[in-house]
């Protein structure tokens, strides 16, 4: 089966990243980045996928110069082929252009399965995956659980989550777009000497504004207006002191507030 | 008979030309499989991969010579194996020997150089003698290794593998090699002497009178009622039978156990001193990280695989064994050895594999996973072995394989990206790494901005576990009341790596040790002091090669040190009856169990040893990344084991560590046995002893430091 | 926008997420006054006409898709059956809760008009003619407020927070013909109910519940130590079911159960986006975290930073000592 597996490269998700002076974007400048945690789950998944029916596996990112690190992870991982959509000027925020530029990329490509993230941790949306299947005219399922593929038959049962525990099981029809969840399986480790390796292998590199130049004129329909830090609820109260102390004062407090 | 008796003997002595014949074409057959069966074993060392290193021979050759001839690393630990052993060799040796003045003096010197003969007269009586002597020193000492097997009933000597797997036939081919070794070298040294004592019952010649215990063996059989004639009648046989039980030993030394002998000496002439305390580092080009398949061996390791006797020593020593998890040293070797011998074609009559194929790849199929992880990387194995097999090294390097495949615990998974990013263990922000000074009464200086005497490498136990906290601050004031004169590098510190590159994550530990280079190059001191083991060892024999060669000791060294030269006074603290825990990485490591002793003594303390003390001390069980993984052993835990064998000792106090994960895994140990003892870092005792009595005996001069 | 109407797509019925309505009946509510238009409400589902009635007391206007094809969700027939509402009633602006569907269906939507989506949202802004939607960025630890470009709007609301006000409008159930999507590429096969385990952490006064910093699954033996002492449930967050430590049945979060007890005791967890959305509204959040820049400490209303191994045994012992004294009282 031939897969494309679609990554983002976001900031870490362990850092709070710095608001810019203009208030409608963040500051880049020291900032680090990875892999959008889906889009790890999403390669894992087209990886075993591949140990079991064969095939190969491509990863593609659209962003600026830095998120080449990201399909360097990818090949760390194990992925056969990389392709980096370079967009430096909106560096892989604008989502209508990342489906666009995407979109073509993979249209040419001629496979069987497409992956991507549910979600990517830092516009939150979820959006991109179905955009992409609506772009290539493809079937698409969102939040799958589950992959048992029939290349054979051309067709995927796919077992994706309903909310509130419901699961449902369906057949898809290949070429389809599916979108990862989380724990699809477990993350394998990437050892340092992989990545240090990967590091070394040749990228296929496409400039986002000679793929579609006529998208330029395409505004983003979502403005950010204005970023800011989530206030504090301002309820938290921080108990503090060696553990006994803090598990005294704790339960005082709770006994006070009637709840124990 | 002539008067003038010159002592020599006639080899084949009234023997028919066609038997004479018959026994150079047997001995020749016999060559010929010897000859044929080495080859097959240095063709199966030949798969493997050319050394990293050229070997340095020269001092090597004295080396192992005295070690081989001392059998010093067989008499560690085991007398009794040791002399009995020694017996043996060198009575073995000397018969082989006495083979040889033989062949020399008949089957070469005889047809080409009569005149050169030199196996008569007095040399002969002398070596009738000695090979006498010898040979039954070497029954002697077969017998009671016979006695050791049979009677003894050793734990190391159990064949049970360790993981529980595996059918017992073939643990019982192993026995069955064994006691035909056993008995094969028995049969040919009764058999030697026998045809000795018919040969002299036949003849009577007198000088036979050298060969003591043929003559009175000799002496008995006559008082059996052999006559002189029925003697010489069986000696052909017996003669004939002694021939082919040792022509067939020969023949089937490379086809067994036996091979041993010529392998345990090459490994040991091939033995790396700093097996396992410095690895290999990873080849730049390499194309995958770590040994997979048999092929990635060097040929010395192959060779090594073939030195194993299954003595029992690094099974009997290991912790993992001890603590229930699927892997013995012993059977890892042996299952490499036997899959070794299955997919590289040499040939063994008693080792076979129960692999079907002869695929090559080793790591996660041959060796197990669970095998691979439990390994504590404490080194007990490589230090008890007689033959230098180096096992830890293999363990790291499948391991290495195990991480290329991303296979990891979740747990050591999770630590090993959180180490990446933030440089410690526990993810906790890398510039909090100072914050346990806050609370000491004085500043303790940045390296990095001031000069010092001793950088003081923390370490991450030690800076960042609140409940080794104390003792990091107890260690601070040590050095300061102590008047030394010592700086941290504080946030730039980074985890030594010690752990991560034995725990097989090659990249990530070079990484480290790159960010940590950088640290102690910006850094301005003279010599390194760390209070943890690990750091300790990594930083004396594994960074040098990155390019961070400095001078590295133990605090315990240090301040033993100024107490031995009168700069420091320690004062005694109150006395009580102690055990001293020496940590793997102090004792087999590094070699530092001197030092601390001293101290403990210094102290007025009595120090009372557990039976397993200095080299070979019994890991805690938390070292090559083992305190970051989560699957538990079918036994009580190695930590667990360690206290109670402490607390045989009658009327103990303290059960003293020298190592923050030590501390750590023994306080836990200690709370889950009943009348456990306290645990207290030795650094605890120093510093109350400091704080309570007086300080330095001289001054605070920091250049007074050695 | 004046007189545009306000389309919100309420879930009802087995499968679908409830909890959302209030908040989007709200926003919409706002949203509809501020235009002048109606707020009409979508729901598609099977056996919901009583939900229907129901929310004729909060839109002036409900229609009601009704038939199997709709339960279990189906996206194209859900995007038809939406499609087919705008056809009638052109809104300015089609709001949807952020649930599974709201996830999914939202997309969906606005890639077939061609149109931007502001999802995740958690509350909306008017600003003079302005309407901006507040919503999360960056695992939430930065907070957005966008505009949308374009018309209608499309936005998805988290769900939780708000109640229904007092019903305040009569709106009449219209009834709209199910529609099956045609050249199914996606065919369902089953649904997978959730396993029945007799355990409903839904229903706990107290839940104890554990995440990715519990580190081991032994060492989860200090959260259900806890809940045992102080009388509750053990529960835990998506990363240990997806380790395989637990079913969903044990999971608090958008992928499991949504929780409301009177105390919530968070050890180890993080705070991720989707497992506040299962626990916000609890009555009193009490966060156990190694790192104090953890978002749970944003939500919490008591936070003890530290290692949760060492403080842990000492609540539980507390916590044992508190109860057994007055339980003498």
């Amino acid at each position: 089966m031939k897969i494309v597996t679609c990554l983002k490269h976001v900031p870490s998700s362990a850092v709070t990243p710095r608001i810019a002076g203009n208030r409608t974007g963040i500051e880049e400048e020291g900032l680090s980045y990875e892999v959008n945690e889906p889009d790890l789950y999403a390669i894992e998944e087209a990886l075993y996928q591949r140990s079991v029916h064969g095939g190969s596996v491509t990863g593609i990112t659209v962003g600026p110069a830095r998120a080449k690190e990201a399909l360097h992870v990818a090949y760390a991982k194990g992925v056969d082929q990389c392709i980096h959509c370079v967009d430096d000027k909106h560096r892989g925020t604008h989502p209508a252009r990342n489906v666009r530029s995407i979109g073509q990329i993979v249209k040419k490509l001629d496979c069987d399965l497409i992956l991507a993230g549910i979600q990517a941790d830092d516009d939150l949306q979820g959006q991109f995956g179905i955009a992409l299947a609506e772009f290539l005219a493809l079937p698409a399922v969102t939040a799958v659980t589950e992959i048992r593929a029939n290349p054979a038959q051309k067709t995927l049962t796919v077992v994706r989550e309903l909310g509130a525990g419901f699961k449902e099981e369906l057949e898809v029809d290949l070429p389809c777009v599916l979108t990862i969840q989380f724990g699809i399986r477990p993350l394998r480790y990437t050892p340092v000497m992989a990545i240090v390796r990967a590091r070394s292998r040749k990228i296929e590199s496409i400039d986002a504004l000679a793929l579609s130049p006529e998208g330029e004129r395409a505004d983003n329909p979502v403005r950010v207006v204005e970023l800011s830090y989530p206030k504090d609820s301002g309820h938290c109260e921080l108990i503090d002191g060696a553990a006994p102390d803090m598990a005294r004062k704790l339960v005082h407090k709770l006994v006070e507030a009637g709840v124990l | 008979m002539n008067d003038l008796v010159i002592p020599a003997r006639e080899v084949f002595r009234h023997f028919p030309a066609a038997l004479v014949a018959g026994f150079y074409a047997v001995a020749l057959v016999a060559m010929g499989v010897f000859a044929y069966g080495c080859w097959l074993r240095i063709a199966k060392y030949r798969a493997g991969r050319p050394l990293q290193h050229p070997l340095a021979t020269g001092h090597r050759i004295l080396r192992s010579a005295r070690l081989i001839a001392s059998h010093a690393t067989l008499r560690k630990r085991d007398a009794y194996a040791g002399w009995a052993h020694a017996l043996v060799f060198w009575g073995f040796l000397a018969l082989l020997a006495g083979t040889t003045i033989v062949v020399v003096d008949q089957d070469i010197l005889g047809p080409l150089a009569p005149g050169l003969q030199f196996w008569n007269g007095a040399f002969y009586s002398w070596n009738s003698l000695i090979l006498d002597l010898m040979g039954a020193g070497m029954l002697a000492g077969l017998a009671a290794m016979a006695v050791r097997r049979w009677c003894f009933k050793l734990p190391k000597l159990d064949y049970a593998r360790a993981d529980g797997q595996g059918a017992q036939a073939r643990r019982l081919a192993y026995v069955r090699d064994d006691w035909i070794f056993l008995g094969g070298l028995l049969l040919i040294g009764i058999t030697g002497f026998l045809v000795e004592a018919l040969r002299i019952g036949a003849d009577r010649p007198p000088f036979e009178l050298w060969s003591v215990l043929g003559w009175q063996l000799a002496n008995g059989l006559d008082a059996l009622g052999l006559s002189a004639t029925a003697a010489g009648t069986l000696h052909a046989y017996i003669w004939c039978l002694h021939a082919l039980l040792a022509l067939a030993f020969i023949a089937y030394i490379p086809y067994s156990k036996a091979i041993h002998v010529l392998a345990g000496m090459a490994s040991l002439f091939l033995q790396d001193p700093l097996a396992g305390k410095r690895l290999a580092p990873v080849a730049n080009d390499a194309a995958a990280a770590g040994y997979r398949a048999l092929e990635d061996f060097s040929w010395k390791e192959l060779l090594a695989l073939d030195a194993c006797t299954k003595c029992g020593r690094c099974h009997a020593s290991c912790p993992a064994r001890a603590g229930g998890w699927p892997l013995s040293p012993r059977d890892l070797i042996l299952d490499l050895r036997e899959h070794a011998e299955l997919a590289l074609g040499a040939r063994s009559w008693y080792q076979r594999s129960k692999a079907r194929t002869g695929d090559r790849i080793v790591a996660g199929t041959v060796v197990k996973p669970g095998a691979l992880w439990a390994c504590t990387s404490c080194l007990a194995c490589v230090e008890a072995c007689p033959v230098a097999i180096e096992h830890v090294p293999l363990i790291v390097q499948l391991r290495r394989s195990l991480v290329e495949e991303g296979a990891l615990d979740s747990n050591l998974q999770g630590v090993l990206e959180k180490l990446a990013r933030c440089g410690n263990s526990f993810g906790e922000p890398q510039r909090s790494r100072g914050k346990w000074t806050e609370g000491l009464p004085f500043r303790i200086k940045d390296a990095r901005k001031e000069p010092v005497e001793f950088l003081w490498f923390v370490g991450d136990y030690a800076s960042y576990e609140p409940s080794v906290q104390p003792v990091t601050r107890a260690a601070a004031r040590v050095f300061h009341a102590a008047g030394l004169d010592f700086g941290i590098l504080y946030e730039a510190e980074n985890n030594a790596g010690n752990d991560i590159r034995r725990a097989g994550e090659e990249g990530l530990y070079q990484l480290l040790v790159e960010k940590n280079r950088a640290a102690l190059a910006g850094a301005r001191f003279r010599q390194i002091v760390t209070t943890d083991p690990h750091s300790y060892s990594t930083l004396k024999f594994e960074y040098p090669e990155f390019g961070a060669t400095y001078r590295v000791r133990h605090l315990a060294e240090v301040i033993w040190e100024a107490v031995g030269t009168g700069r420091l006074a320690l004062k005694k603290i109150p006395q009580a009856t102690v055990t001293y825990h020496d940590p793997c990485h102090l004792s087999r490591y590094t070699q530092v169990t001197e030092a601390p002793r001293a101290l403990l003594a210094a102290l007025g303390l009595r120090l009372v040893e557990m039976e397993r003390n200095g080299a070979n001390s019994f890991c805690c069980g938390a070292g090559g990344g083992r305190i970051w993984m989560t699957d538990a052993g079918k036994a009580e835990r190695p930590s667990v084991q360690r206290i109670r064998e402490a607390l045989q000792i009658p009327g103990l106090k303290y059960f003293v560590v020298a190592c923050p994960k030590d501390r750590s895994m023994f306080r836990d140990a200690a709370k889950s046995v009943a009348g456990g003892p306290e645990v207290k870092d030795l650094i605890e005792l120093i510093a109350e002893a400091l704080e309570h009595g007086p300080v330095a005996a001289a001054s605070r001069e920091s250049e007074k430091c050695a | 926008m004046s007189g545009a109407d306000v389309v919100v797509v309420c879930e009802a019925g087995r499968g679908q997420t409830e909890s959302a309505n209030a908040r989007l009946i709200a926003a919409g509510a706002e949203l509809s006054a501020r235009w002048g238009g109606r707020l009409v409400c979508l729901l598609a589902g099977q056996g919901i006409a009583a939900k229907a009635t129901e929310l004729c007391g909060y839109a002036d206007a409900v229609y009601l898709a009704e038939a199997s094809l709709y339960e279990p969700y189906a996206p194209l027939a859900h995007l038809k059956a939406v499609q087919k509402l705008m056809d009638d009633v052109q809104p300015g602006a089609v709001l949807l809760g952020h649930t599974y569907i709201g996830m999914d269906l939202a997309p969906r939507l606005a890639a077939k008009l061609g149109v931007g989506v502001a999802g995740n949202c958690f509350g909306l802004s008017m600003e003079g003619d302005a309407v901006y939607f507040l919503r999360p960025m960056y695992r939430g630890r930065v907070q957005a407020k966008v505009a949308l470009e374009t018309r209608p709007y499309i936005a998805t609301f988290q769900p939780g927070a708000s109640e229904l006000p007092p019903p305040n409008r009569t709106g009449k159930v219209t009834r709209l013909d199910a529609a099956p999507a045609e050249g199914q590429k996606v065919r369902p096969l089953r649904t997978i109910e959730p396993e029945l385990t007799g355990i409903d952490i839904t229903k706990a006064e107290i839940v104890v519940s554990g995440g990715r910093g519990i580190g081991t699954k032994d060492n989860y033996a200090l959260v259900s130590d806890l809940a045992e002492a102080l009388g509750g449930v053990a529960a835990c967050s998506r990363p240990l079911v997806d380790m395989g430590w637990f079913g969903t049945h044990r999971q608090v979060g958008q992928s499991g159960n949504t929780v409301k007890p009177r105390l919530y005791v968070a050890c180890g967890i993080s705070g991720a986006i989707e497992h506040l959305h299962g626990m916000k509204e609890s009555g009193i959040i009490v966060a156990i975290n190694q790192d104090p820049g953890a978002p749970i400490f944003k939500v919490a209303h008591f936070g003890m930073v530290g290692d949760l191994n060492e403080i842990m045994p000492e609540l539980i012992a507390e916590v044992r000592a508190a109860r057994s004294s007055s339980d003498t009282k």
